[in-house]
């Protein structure tokens, strides 16, 4: 299991890696962190020609405060969520999902902006990211352009990432006092990717929910009634999880019911503290 | 007395240092590195195309059937056994047809394993698809796809089991309780994977083998057979091995290939398995469908128990029928079951062979017979705990004939064991009566908790025999040599303490050699929870043998009876602690007997030195026993079990390091929580293996394996000289039926009925809605 | 800027020495870059799919899968292996704790879970049980069962505190 022969690249700008990839096109695929790509390349799964290495651009791994949102740049690990905490207070949902991530010596390496360029279906930052309404900033030598985490997670594994672009950056809305957030999950083991998970926001005026663990790409949901329970009932009925090794798809989805009224119920408890 | 105490191990000043050396630390100049092309379909005729790889940077060679000795084409049966009626042994390289995902059919030989795996991918095999025989039942039906293609049908062998007379026994019986259970595949899986080294050494003109074997002397005669060579021509070396659960004591086709290549190219080789490979081709175990009934009084008291069960042998069978024949014997296990008669089909499948992994069909069998105890109990509303003690064999009544022959061809019978004892003892640990009590209590909170129990017996210590040498050295240190090697049991440790007792040396003063085919002349391997009984018997023996040697020659030496002497400090005393003429130490009497360079020997009716071979054989198993208890919590939305409290009490007999024995109950329970939760290869219908990668084959993490709060009862063993019982196996046996019985009861108001294992929250849920709909039984 | 190479220079400080550069293929990684190219097989490799966590070494102080890290990667970065958790002769104290509450039986693990847990407690010398699982739940073993592994945790975690205690 030893990834294929690749030529590899470790620009130190945001110009540089753009150049290099509109040169090489769907040939180059970026490495951040790598905890989804390694795996991919020693099963031999992918055979990018060319590898271009973030961990040396200047100015890729930082998170700012502009105004009410809170802006993530690409080489950001997921251990910040745990690690700062600033941050962790400023997006609580993902600081929660964060510890469900793989483990400490996957979360060290790998960046918040690869989990949702990877967009597994089973991952935990896409879910936070649809249900927070993130804006996604893609980069190209054409420019940049900006678009909703809806628009931006097409389907399993698929992105609207054109081939010439790198995730700059990632923009979330800080957490606001009066709204509580819970993300809950439940894998096979501690670590694994979720056979369901669940990332509620609740406000005295509204309640959303986002679900992963569907096959696809996360579905969000704002809520229409304040019965949780019924709403969660009326949610989970829509769903179409699919079945595989680890869980049917009945079962996926009375799991999603109930993990959906347990994460609002969490996230109306923390909207009142 | 070093001997039962907590000693810490002789190994691990090396291995926490990152000091270990394993087989893939090893590196030869010159050496190249094989890859193995393997098929990725379960059943067709190929057709082989190597031409571009042969050609591709850095490879020196590729290996197709072809260009194997006719010795080396097909690995042979290294554990005959006449049941096995129609044995098949596994092709070393696939010859025009394979039969599994993951037979090797290309070996690839190149500068490095990156070089290797990109010829690899060069080598092109036209598959012409054949129908895959998969499922375990239709295996067994007639609709004339068979695995191999020369025999009538896919029945590897049949074997019956039997005692008394079942239909007596039913037709008499108050309570009948009939169940179809299942265990599903699952594998070994060590940290380590396979890896071989081999190499032609030009100076003793020998192959030398670097393998992570179990059984070197097996792998030493096998390898020769391949090569045509002499035994005396092959030397295998074990270097630290990382893990074995019984699946590395078996020969593999890599075993002979690996060493032909090396033979064959006159240089080094080397090849690592990769974990995926070791997924998709190192043997599996597990899989047994059983359809079977218990007879019981009224009062629960069993009067039989008969049945089938169908056990997936995969492709060939590289071990003979050992799974399936443990799994025939051992469901009476430690309860009297007068009437007992089963009926074993062993099935070739086009999937991997499958051999013995830790429990080796005993954790079957437990399944089997608890989970009927738990529906006898519950249909006749008698508690479980209460059944069991209304049919386990009683202290008084060991030694016990179970009443039919045993895996070994000997009547099967227990040497010694009190299990009454060990479940009142698990009782009182999982504090039994007061959660038993407390559960209506429980459930009024909402909570919904359960105990299960499970009761288990295990043959151990098998023979014929093992051998030892023993040497005092010229600076009173002690050598012991032996052909069993360690995969991380700590035989270094614990085989030391039995001689720094008999000898009266410091602990580090001893060094146990093992993993080499030159220490000792004959040895069967580590298996069967057998190295610590037959090989500490004969560490026993030669130390013995020794001591009284020191004390003759001191004897002789300071003209004073031997049984006035003993050694103390390795020095030798007086018993009576009275003065000696002179000092004598160990060393002195090495030096003394040895002579010096150029002068007759001194002590001729001795001959030379502090050096002696010993060998013991066993009469038979000795059978060591357990009970465990599990607490769980589950919750019936998510269905997430949470194991509130584990308790293993287990009778190993005499045990030389209880903190080992601990480690080896632990380890086991680690297993066995797998083998309830997580563990599960899956093949689909058309024979793809899904589960190639530990995202997919789950094994139980620190998070899912809790607290195992462990006792111990001895009933010494009479079958050996220490007393002693195996303790590899006993923490795995009883796991999935404890586990599942827990799960049940604390689902009992639900009707939650399990029927087989390893069941995940998702498989709970679909009881759980099987259950409501009324389906369950 | 260096247009994309097939193989590369890499220099890294190994266990705190610094190597003498070496010409690496750009697929190498950094398990084999440590284990083939710097003769430390401490490392072990037991998927090489990062989901074991055998060959867990640290980057810069934090814990990493060398299976999932380039050897490309790592240029210019201070590695730390499981050799170099000792002080020469002088054992770390998880060490010890690994040997006296016999935390290992094959062996093969132990590295990932030392270097792991070294990581852990540069982080939090005064982990729960709960904390020492979860960290921990990423590195597999079969032989322990992982009761020992973690009561040496908590074992070395009392020691290095009374020790950070008595000399203040």
């Amino acid at each position: 299991m030893k990834p294929p022969a690749f030529a590899y690249a470790s620009p130190r700008t945001v110009d540089e890696c753009l150049a290099l990839k509109a040169e090489h096109g769907e040939d180059a695929r970026f490495i951040a962190g790598g905890q989804s790509l390694m795996p991919l390349l020693s099963l031999r799964m992918v055979r990018p020609a060319v590898v271009i290495d973030l961990g040396r651009v200047r100015d890729l791994a930082y998170w700012r405060r502009e105004g009410e949102q809170i802006v993530v740049g690409a080489m950001l690990r997921q251990r910040a969520l745990e690690q700062d905490k600033a941050l962790a207070g400023a997006l609580p949902l993902l600081a929660e999902a964060t510890r469900q991530i793989g483990h400490p010596a996957t979360r060290s390496r790998g960046t918040i902006v690869g989990s949702l360029c990877h967009a597994d279906p089973a991952a935990e930052l896409p879910v936070c990211a649809l249900l927070l309404k993130a804006q996604i900033v893609l980069a190209s030598t054409r420019g940049r352009r900006t678009i909703a985490a809806e628009d931006f997670l097409v389907d399993a594994l698929s992105t609207s990432i054109a081939d010439d672009e790198l995730v700059e950056q990632v923009r979330l809305p800080a957490a606001r006092p009066g709204t509580g957030y819970a993300f809950l999950e439940l894998a096979r083991r501690h670590g694994d990717f979720a056979l369901i998970s669940v990332a509620a926001s609740v406000s005295p005026e509204a309640g959303r929910v986002a679900i992963g663990g569907l096959g696809s790409a996360p579905l969000a949901f704002d809520l229409q009634a304040p019965d949780f329970a019924a709403e969660s009932q009326r949610i989970a009925q829509g769903l179409q999880p699919p079945a595989d090794l680890h869980a049917s798809a009945e079962y996926r989805r009375a799991l999603a019911q109930t993990l959906i009224e347990r994460a609002l119920a969490a996230a109306a408890r923390r909207s009142k503290t | 007395m070093l001997f039962g105490k907590r000693q810490t191990r002789a190994e691990d000043d090396r291995l926490i240092r990152g000091k270990g050396r394993y087989v893939d630390d090893i590196s030869l100049p010159g050496m190249l590195h094989v890859t193995l092309v393997r098929s990725e379909v379960a059943r067709a005729t190929i057709k082989v195309n190597v031409e571009e790889a042969r050609s591709a940077p850095g490879v020196h060679a590729v290996f197709v059937a072809a260009d194997l000795p006719a010795s080396a084409k097909i690995l042979p049966d290294c554990h005959p056994n006449p049941v096995l009626r129609h044995p098949r042994g596994p092709q070393v390289l696939a010859d025009g047809i394979v039969r599994y995902v993951g037979e090797p059919i290309v070996a690839i030989v190149a500068e490095s394993r990156y070089l290797a795996e990109d010829a690899a991918e060069l080598v092109s095999v036209k598959y012409d698809l054949l129908p895959a025989v998969i499922d375990l039942e239709r295996a067994m039906a007639d609709d004339g796809q068979r695995v191999h293609e020369d025999l009538q049908s896919n029945l590897a062998a049949r074997i019956p089991v039997a005692c008394g007379d079942t239909d007596k026994a039913f037709a008499e019986a108050a309570c009948v309780v009939r169940q179809r259970l299942q265990i599903q595949r699952g594998a070994g899986q060590a940290m380590e994977t396979r890896g071989i080294v081999a190499h032609w050494d030009r100076h003793t003109e020998r192959m030398v083998v670097w393998n992570v074997s179990q059984v070197p002397f097996v792998h030493r005669a096998a390898i020769a057979n391949a090569l045509q060579l002499p035994e005396n021509a092959v030397q295998v070396l074990n270097p630290d091995v990382g893990g074995g659960f019984g699946y590395k004591g078996l020969t593999y086709v890599e075993d002979l290939l690996v060493p032909v290549i090396a033979r064959q190219l006159d240089v080094p080789v080397k090849w690592i398995e990769d974990r995926r490979e070791h997924l998709i081709a190192a043997y599996h175990e597990r899989t047994q469908i059983h359809d079977m009934e218990i007879a019981t009084t009224a009062e629960g008291v069993i009067l039989g128990i008969r049945g089938k069960f169908l056990c997936d042998a995969g492709a060939y069978t590289p071990w003979g029928p050992v799974v399936p024949l443990l799994t025939a014997v051992n469901i009476p296990g430690p309860y009297k079951v007068p009437n007992y008669k089963v009926e074993c089909e062993f099935v070739y499948t086009n999937t991997v062979p499958i051999a013995p992994v830790r429990g080796a069909g005993r954790p079957q069998a437990c399944y089997v017979s608890e989970r009927l105890l738990d529906a006898v109990a519950r249909k006749l509303g008698i508690d479980g705990a209460e059944l069991r003690r209304r049919n386990l064999i009683q202290a008084h009544e060991y030694p016990y004939d179970v009443g039919f022959i045993s895996r070994d061809g000997t009547r099967r019978t227990y040497d010694s064991g009190n299990v009454p004892a060990l479940l009142e003892r698990a009782l009182e640990m999982v504090e039994y009566d007061k959660h038993r009590a407390a559960q209506e209590e429980y459930a009024a909170q909402g909570r919904h908790v359960g105990i299960g129990i499970a009761c288990c017996v295990e043959d151990t210590g098998l023979g014929p025999f093992e051998e030892v040498g023993m040497s005092v050295e010229l600076d009173g240190s002690v050598t012991v040599r032996m052909g069993t090697p360690s995969q991380g049991q700590g035989q270094r440790t614990a085989f030391a303490q039995i001689v720094a007792d008999q000898l009266a040396v410091p602990f580090d003063k001893v060094k146990v050699l093992a993993g080499n085919t030159d220490n000792v002349r004959y040895s069967i391997g580590t298996f069967a929870s057998r190295a610590g009984i037959v090989t500490g018997s004969a560490v026993l023996d030669a130390a013995t043998q020794l001591r009284e040697r020191a004390l003759k020659i001191a004897g002789t030496l300071l003209q004073a009876s031997p049984d006035d002497l003993t050694l103390e400090d390795g020095n030798v005393v007086r018993r009576d602690g009275g003065a000696l003429g002179r000092a004598m130490s160990l060393a002195d009497i090495v030096h003394t007997s040895l002579g010096e360079s150029g002068a007759p020997l001194p002590l001729r009716e001795f001959g030379p030195g502090m050096s002696t071979v010993a060998s013991f054989a066993p009469p038979t198993n000795t059978f060591a026993t357990g009970c465990h208890a599990a607490l769980v919590e589950v919750d019936p939305r998510t269905c997430k079990v949470s194991i509130l409290k584990y308790v293993a009490v287990e009778d190993f007999g005499t045990m030389i390091n209880p903190m080992i024995v601990d480690g080896q109950v632990i380890g086991g329970v680690g297993l066995g929580i797998g083998n309830s939760f997580f563990e599960r290869a899956v093949y689909d219908d058309s024979g793809q293996i899904l589960t190639g990668t530990f995202m997919d084959y789950l094994v139980a993490t620190t998070m899912d394996v809790p607290h195992v709060h462990i006792d111990y009862l001895a009933t010494p063993s009479p079958l050996n000289p220490l007393g002693m019982k195996g303790a590899g196996q006993g923490g795995t046996i009883p796991v999935p039926a404890a586990l599942s019985a827990a799960v049940e009861d604390a689902l009992r108001g639900f009707g939650l009925r399990l029927r087989h294992v390893p069941f995940s929250e998702s498989d709970i849920f679909a009881a759980l809605q099987a259950a409501t709909a009324g389906e369950a039984a | 800027m260096n247009a994309p190479a097939t193989f590369l220079d890499v220099t890294v400080e190994i266990n705190g020495r610094k190597t003498t550069p070496r010409i690496v293929e750009a697929r190498r990684t950094l398990a084999d870059f440590l284990r083939e190219d710097c003769g430390l097989t401490g490392t072990h490799l037991g998927c090489e799919h990062g989901a074991c966590g055998a060959c867990t070494v640290l980057i810069d102080g934090e814990p990493a899968r060398s299976c999932l890290t380039l050897a490309a990667q790592a240029d210019g970065a201070a590695i730390t292996t499981v050799e170099g958790l000792a002080d020469g002769a002088a054992l770390h104290p998880l060490q010890r704790a690994f040997k006296d509450k016999h935390a290992l039986q094959c062996g093969f693990c132990t590295p990932g879970f030392l270097v792991a847990a070294a990581a852990l407690l540069r982080e939090n010398p005064d982990p729960s049980e709960l904390e020492v699982r979860e960290y921990l739940s990423g590195n597999i073993c079969r032989c322990t069962g992982y009761q020992f592994i973690v009561a040496a945790v908590l074992a070395a975690a009392a020691e290095i505190n009374g020790k950070a205690g008595a000399d203040v």
